[in-house]
Parts: C-alpha cells; sequence; structure tokens
C-alpha cells in the first residue's frame, strides 16, 4: 500500500514527538551510540586496507590493489595449521571450562544464605579478571620460575623447567584464562539466577524436589537463554585470542611457540619484522568472517533446537 | 526537573568523555610533546614535527621552555618552528609508523638495527633525499663517513643521516667488583671464552648461591656477537665473521657453534641462569645487585664501569666489527607524508650542523638544566643529577643527531669526542656485504615464517638452555619447510654481483 505524503508527514511528527517525549532516553543512548559508531563502525572502511599493498606515501585508497595476496601469509606456510588449531582449540575449551565453572559458582553464590559472604565471595571471584595480563604473566612467573618459583621449591620433589616444557602449558593457559575470566561470567550467570522466580523453587520444594533437583529442574533452564547467549557472543569470537595470555604469560618462550602461538600473536610477530599493515588488516577481516560465519551457523542450530533463545 | 537536568548534564558528560579520545594524539603518560609550546607559535609561520625516542624521564614544562627557546632561535635564523615529541624508547616505533600515515610527523629518529631501514623504504614511509643531499653543505656533507652514508642508503639511494655516533661494538664481559676484588681475578686476563669459563667456574664454587653468568638483556645472551647479521638488510641471512661474503644459516655457522657450545656447557654445570629463556630483567641490574657475577656486554668508547656502579669490565673478547644495522643504528629521517619536505630537510641538515640548535635541543637551555663550568666543561647546575633534571636531555645525549657538537661533558673520559670517534671508527672493520641491499617484497611470508622459526630457537641456544646438537635437524628440516635454503641461494648469488660490482 502506498504511503501518503500526509501519512508520512503524520509519521514523522509522531517520531518526533517521541524522541522529545523520551528525550532523556535518548540522550543516555547518545554516549554508547558515539562509541559504537567512532570504535565499531568508522574502521570498518579500513577493510579495505585487507585488500591493498598498503604504501604510505599513496595513502589507503592511493594504494595498489593486492586481491587476497594479504591473506595468503596466514596459510601459505606450515605454522598456518598450528596457529589455527592452537586458536580454536584454545578457544573452544575456554568456552566449555569457562561456563562450566562460572555457572557452578553462580548457582555456589545463589546457596549461600549469608549476604555477608556472598558479596566477600564476589568480590574475590571478581579481583583476577581486574588484573593486567602483564601482572598475571609475573604471578604465574613466581609460581614456575625454575630457579626461585613456588613449585619447584615448595611442591615438587624435582625440579621442571616450565618454560622450556611446552607439554605442561595448554594445562597451564587454560587455568590462567578460567581462573582470569570465570568471576566476572559467574556475576552474569548469578544475576540471571537470583532473577528466577521464586514461586518455581517454592513450587519444586512443594513437590519434594532435593536441593540437587531443584538446581537441575529450575536453576538451570532458568540459565538456558543466558548461556546461549554468551556462548553464541563467544563462539564469535573463536578465532581471536588473548593476546597477552598468549604472548606475556608464557614470557615469549621461543621453545614453548608450537603450544602459545596463535593468529594474533602471529600476525603481531610478522608485523613487527615487516610494519606492513595491510596484512594485519586481513587478518583481522579473516578473524571477523570467520566469527561472524560461525556464530551464523551456532544461531542456526539453536534456532532449530530452541527458536525462543536464538539471536536474532 | 533537577533530576532530569542531572540526568541529562551527565549524559552530556559522558558524551563528552567519549568524544575525548578522539583526535590528535597529546602529551600522556608514555609520550611528552610541547603541548603548552604551541600558543607561542606563530601561526603563519611552518611548524616541523620532530619525533625523539629517549629512555630519560622529561616533564612537560621542561619541553616546553625548551621548545620556545628553540624556536625563538629557528623563527629568526630559519624562518620556521618545531614541535618537539618525545616518546618512550619501547613505543616509539609503534608512535611513528602512525604518525608517518599523516601529515603530523616531519622528522623524526628511527632505529635501523634490525633492519628497519628496508621496511620503511619498501612501506614508502621515508621520504628519498638523494637529491637533497646532493645539493646541500659542505659542511653537512663533510659530517659523514661513507660507511654512514652507505647504512642509510638503499640502492643508491638516501633515505636518512645517522646518528653521529661510534660505529660497531666489542664484548666484553661486565663483572661485579666485590667478588672481582674478593676473589682477586685479574679482569685484564679474561680475553677469551675460555678464560672465562675458568674464571666462571671458580666464582661458582665460591658462591654458589648466584648465579655466575647471566643473559644481556632479558633472554638476549649478548648484543655483540662474532657471527654478522642483517646482511642484505634482512632478517635472516648471517655470515660467519666481518671477513666472510658466504651467506647461510644463523644456527649453521661455525662461530654460533662455538658459542653455545660454551654456553651450553655452563648451563648444563649450572653457572647460568636456568631461567635464561624466561628472564625479563637485565643483566647489568643483577650484577651491580650482586644477585649475579657476571654478563656479556657491548662496549664502545665509554668505559662501561661508568654506567654501571659496583662493576669493573674484562678485556675484550670480541674486537669491533660493523654492519649496515650497526653503523648508526639510528638515524633521523623525514616522513614522505610531511606537508613541508624542503624546511624539514633543512631542520634535518641543522640537527647536523648548528651547534646552537643542538645544544638546545640535547641540553636544554643554559643555567636551567645545565651549566659550563669554569673547565668549559657541561654539567649539571647545582643540586641537579641526572635524577631531578627537569628537561631529560642532557642524561640521554646520544638519541639526539650530533652529540659530537656538543660541549664536552663533566663526566665524559675524552677530552674531544670528534677525534676520538674518528679514531674509534677508523679502527672498525667493517663488512664486505655493507652497502649490499636484498629486497624482500616477494619474500614477506618467509620473512614472517623465518621470524617465528628464529624467534623460537635462538635465545635457548644462545643461553644454552638447549643443545645446538638436539635441535639442529628438526631446525633444517624446518629451514626446508619454509624454503630458507632456495632463498639463501638467491642471496648469495645478489650478494656475489654486488660484490663483482
Amino acid at each position: 500500500m502506498k504511503t501518503t505524503k500526509r501519512e508520512k508527514q503524520g509519521q514523522n511528527q509522531y517520531l518526533k514527538k517521541e524522541i522529545w517525549k523520551h528525550r532523556e532516553l535518548y540522550l543516555m543512548l547518545l554516549p554508547g551510540a558515539i562509541y559504537l559508531l567512532i570504535n565499531n563502525y568508522l574502521p570498518i572502511g579500513g577493510l579495505v586496507l585487507a585488500f591493498k599493498q598498503y604504501n604510505y606515501a599513496k595513502g589507503i585508497l592511493g594504494s595498489e590493489w593486492c586481491g587476497l595476496d594479504n591473506f595468503k601469509f596466514l596459510f601459505s606456510t606450515k605454522d598456518a595449521a598450528l596457529i589455527i588449531r592452537n586458536t580454536l582449540g584454545y578457544n573452544m575449551v575456554f568456552i566449555i571450562a569457562g561456563t562450566i565453572l562460572a555457572i557452578v559458582v553462580a548457582i555456589i553464590l545463589n546457596e549461600l544464605r549469608s549476604a555477608l559472604s556472598k558479596k566477600i565471595y564476589q568480590v574475590l571471584i571478581l579481583i583476577p579478571y581486574l588484573v593486567s595480563m602483564v601482572v598475571v604473566s609475573y604471578i604465574v612467573f613466581a609460581f614456575l620460575s625454575a630457579d626461585n618459583g613456588f613449585l619447584n621449591n615448595s611442591v615438587l620433589s624435582e625440579k621442571i623447567n616450565w618454560y622450556m616444557s611446552p607439554q605442561y602449558w595448554p594445562y597451564i593457559l587454560v587455568f590462567v584464562s578460567v581462573w582470569k575470566s570465570f568471576g566476572y561470567n559467574s556475576i552474569i550467570y548469578y544475576a540471571t539466577v537470583i532473577g528466577i522466580d521464586t514461586s518455581l523453587y517454592e513450587a519444586a520444594v512443594v513437590d519434594g524436589a532435593n536441593r540437587w533437583q531443584r538446581i537441575w529442574h529450575v536453576t538451570l533452564p532458568g540459565l538456558r537463554a543466558t548461556i546461549i547467549t554468551l556462548t553464541l557472543l563467544a563462539i564469535g569470537r573463536v578465532m581471536y585470542s588473548d593476546f597477552g595470555l598468549f604472548y606475556q604469560v608464557p614470557m615469549n618462550s621461543g621453545l614453548l611457540y608450537d603450544v602459545t602461538t596463535t593468529i594474533d600473536v602471529y600476525v603481531y610477530k610478522g608485523l613487527m619484522v615487516l610494519n606492513d599493515v595491510g596484512r594485519s588488516a586481513a587478518a583481522g577481516f579473516f578473524q571477523s568472517v570467520c566469527g561472524f560465519i560461525l556464530v551464523l551457523t551456532a544461531n542456526l542450530v539453536v534456532t532449530k533446537i530452541d527458536k525462543d533463545n536464538a539471536l536474532f | 526537573m533537577k533530576k532530569k537536568f542531572l540526568a541529562a548534564m551527565m549524559c552530556a558528560m559522558l558524551a563528552m568523555g567519549t568524544l575525548a579520545g578522539c583526535g590528535q594524539s597529546t602529551s600522556s603518560g608514555e609520550s611528552a610533546s610541547a603541548e603548552g609550546g604551541t600558543q607561542e607559535q606563530s601561526s603563519d609561520m611552518v611548524t616541523l614535527n620532530l619525533y625523539i625516542p629517549t629512555l630519560a624521564t622529561y616533564s612537560e614544562d621542561a619541553i616546553t621552555e625548551v621548545e620556545n627557546a628553540i624556536n625563538e632561535y629557528t623563527a629568526d635564523t630559519y624562518g620556521w618552528q618545531i614541535h618537539l615529541n618525545y616518546n618512550e624508547i619501547g613505543t616509539h616505533e609503534q608512535k611513528i609508523n602512525l604518525a608517518m600515515t599523516t601529515d603530523q610527523l616531519d622528522v623524526t629518529c628511527y632505529f635501523t638495527g634490525n633492519g628497519q631501514l628496508a621496511s620503511y623504504v619498501h612501506n614508502g614511509q621515508l621520504l628519498d633525499i638523494t637529491d637533497y643531499y646532493n645539493n646541500a653543505s659542505d659542511e653537512l656533507k663533510n659530517t659523514f663517513t661513507d660507511a654512514e652514508i652507505t647504512a642509510s642508503s638503499m640502492d643508491g639511494r638516501l633515505y636518512g643521516l645517522v646518528r653521529k655516533y661510534q660505529y660497531g661494538g666489542l664484548e666484553v664481559v661486565v663483572m661485579n667488583k666485590e667478588i672481582v676484588e674478593a676473589m682477586d681475578i685479574d679482569p685484564a686476563s679474561i680475553d677469551s671464552m675460555d678464560k672465562l669459563g675458568e674464571v666462571l667456574y671458580q666464582v661458582h664454587e665460591a658462591y654458589p648461591d648466584i648465579y655466575a653468568l647471566v643473559p644481556q638483556s632479558s633472554a638476549d645472551m649478548s648484543w655483540a656477537k662474532t657471527w654478522i647479521e642483517g646482511i642484505g638488510l634482512t632478517n635472516f641471512a648471517y655470515t660467519n665473521d666481518v671477513d666472510s661474503t658466504e651467506v647461510g644459516s644463523l644456527f649453521e655457522m661455525e662461530s654460533f657453534r662455538e658459542f653455545c657450545s660454551y654456553t651450553n656447557r655452563w648451563y648444563q654445570d649450572g653457572l647460568l641462569m636456568s631461567d635464561a629463556v624466561s628472564n625479563t630483567q637485565e643483566g647489568t641490574d643483577m650484577v651491580t645487585a650482586g644477585a649475579a657475577f657476571a654478563c656479556l656486554h657491548n662496549a664502545d668508547i665509554d668505559p662501561l664501569e661508568n654506567i654501571y656502579p659496583n662493576t669493573v669490565t674484562s678485556a675484550v673478547l670480541i674486537e669491533s666489527k660493523a654492519i649496515p644495522t650497526d653503523i648508526g643504528n639510528l638515524q633521523y629521517g623525514i616522513s614522505v607524508n610531511s606537508a613541508h619536505p624542503d624546511e624539514s630537510f633543512e631542520l634535518l641538515s641543522a640537527l647536523y650542523t648548528d651547534v646552537q640548535l643542538q645544544t638546545l635541543l640535547a641540553y636544554g637551555i643554559e643555567g636551567e638544566h645545565y651549566i659550563i663550568n669554569e673547565d668549559g666543561k657541561a654539567d649539571y647546575p647545582e643540586g641537579m643529577t641526572a635524577e631531578n633534571e627537569p628537561y631529560g636531555g642532557f642524561v640521554a645525549t646520544a638519541v639526539y643527531p650530533n652529540y659530537l657538537l656538543l660541549p664536552v661533558k663533566e663526566s665524559a673520559t675524552v677530552e674531544d669526542y670528534k677525534a676520538t670517534i674518528d679514531e674509534w671508527n677508523a679502527s672498525v672493520k667493517v663488512s664486505p656485504a655493507t652497502g649490499f641491499y636484498f629486497d624482500t617484497a616477494e619474500y614477506t611470508d618467509f620473512v614472517t615464517a623465518y621470524k617465528n622459526l628464529e624467534d623460537k630457537y635462538k635465545n635457548a641456544l644462545l643461553t644454552g638452555s638447549i643443545a645446538l646438537d638436539d635441535v639442529l635437524p628438526q631446525i633444517q628440516s624446518e629451514l626446508t619447510a619454509i624454503g630458507f635454503y632456495e632463498v639463501i641461494e638467491e642471496v648469495q648469488t645478489s650478494l656475489d654481483e654486488y660484490l663483482a660490482q
């Protein structure tokens, strides 16, 4: 049906009125919207760099097109399989281990009766999330140093040179990552848990459900939407890695490269030699596209299983 | 209504806060620039942005003061002004790379110790100044030796000017003075790795609780080496020694094998720090503090004892030698995006020839940041030291383009900088590969892969943490997999052609 001019004017006036009516809310939206525009949308134009042989003298638009050449370095050597394996493998483990631990902690927090204890534990578990990865790397070093480390001097009978032993690092990195992030995630889950209708628990008690059954049949189903949302968001970043975790925590020890080199670390090292921003843009573009496809796929799967909890 | 107004104000402030990070970078925690000085800069006069790295602490007020003094002078003498941008040395490269994408950088200092000149030229970041230089004054041309001009050139074109400094470096051992005296060790007798080994074993026996030997810096065992790196301004081609013209893999160099065999033996015997591959400390800090006995160290005309208290230096282990990446491993050049290339070259030229400009820039304002004492030497004003002098240039003189022009410091061990440097440079052996450039534009994937491969093994081998023989077959198979031997053959062919010319 065709909209008449008068109807359009009416719609515009209605829109203006609505905006003016909720002006405080729109004003509150403004900083976030500006932030998103500047930091997330404007740089999208820079993706063109991924397809250009960037020359500082010619600028972005003047530089020559180079097709997919900038993407080749990620796949042209034997390191390609290694860095993609590490990036994907670690992220999958982080998602699974981090989610399970965060949910467990959120449920435990909910089961605590003392309000003071809850607050103390929330603060304690959140602290690692707020600590810089550089500081974390030195905390890890204090534990693992061959000469002066806590483990070698107080726990183990035989000295291990941790920074020269790649076999331990998948476990160390998973431990550090989960330790650092579970507090933040568990608070998000905890916020959902306390929002679950208490009448459901009361009904379960009346029906004779024990604590475990209440968790299984009330709490976990109540968390499903949050778990799906957070997991989908995490899947979107599955091709990215925490540079600090993989570069700083292992102290950039060369002997650990096989288990610590992820796409971001590889790109950083390459850029330090060549200063080639085109490749960096290509790597970022590749990571974004992969993340986008993965989110769409995961969301499609969620739609098939449980349409109400899909993101879109 | 009050609440609404308050909410609106807070939102507006948040929005302003969001925008505060945008726009031109200004002086912050790790970058100091003379923002205040711009107020005194004349709007109708060209202002050139000069970027300098530093390890010293500079106060913004002092930078502004010095900038104003410089501008007063340059406005009258040259008709342009400058804007000083000091960056911490660790972030300098990143900052100039960003600034070079805009016209906010005119003249900058850049590092070339790892062959960065090739990247700058390949990426089109540096202005070709050959024609400017050819038409420049004799005073400027006479400032540089042929080796120095070669070091800042590629394919016969000049892209910058090297910082005037002694080139090449020799290797010595820095040792803890108290232990040397207590054990009656003769530092002059340590002139080889064998002699060093003998002393390390003695020290280890007498002081088992400290490290006998630690890396020079972080996991880097030593900055001075017998083998020659950076051949053709690449990161992968090496020769065995300064005379050799046969390029190859670092891991297959005889001199590298010899060095690693010493350190590996010392590591196995507990002389060398177990945490060497993950070390983040400076070797000299540990030696000075008595946590370690010794570390290998590069040296030049300045006695290391003057820099590191409580230490003594051995005899020379490796004689001084130079390759392009050694010669003036700091250089000054002009950004290709500079809006004022003519004035920028004038500034570049003045930085090497104008005593007044160089002294103001490096030492600051006389009477305030430094004084000239009765002996005619430069010193701190009374009550000031390196720790509290607000303009940090006096303690970080070496980063400036031409410190040979400056008044000699009271603390200097020489009477005439220039004569001493000339004498030193004349004695340095220069690699015949100096001036040779291998274009890696077609090998960028290989360069990245090689960098990862070398980083994986290099420090672990040099610190003796692993034995070369144990990993060499693996390294060779990885070198083969990334096509190293084909590329190095091409480098050899190109080098032979270059030498034949």
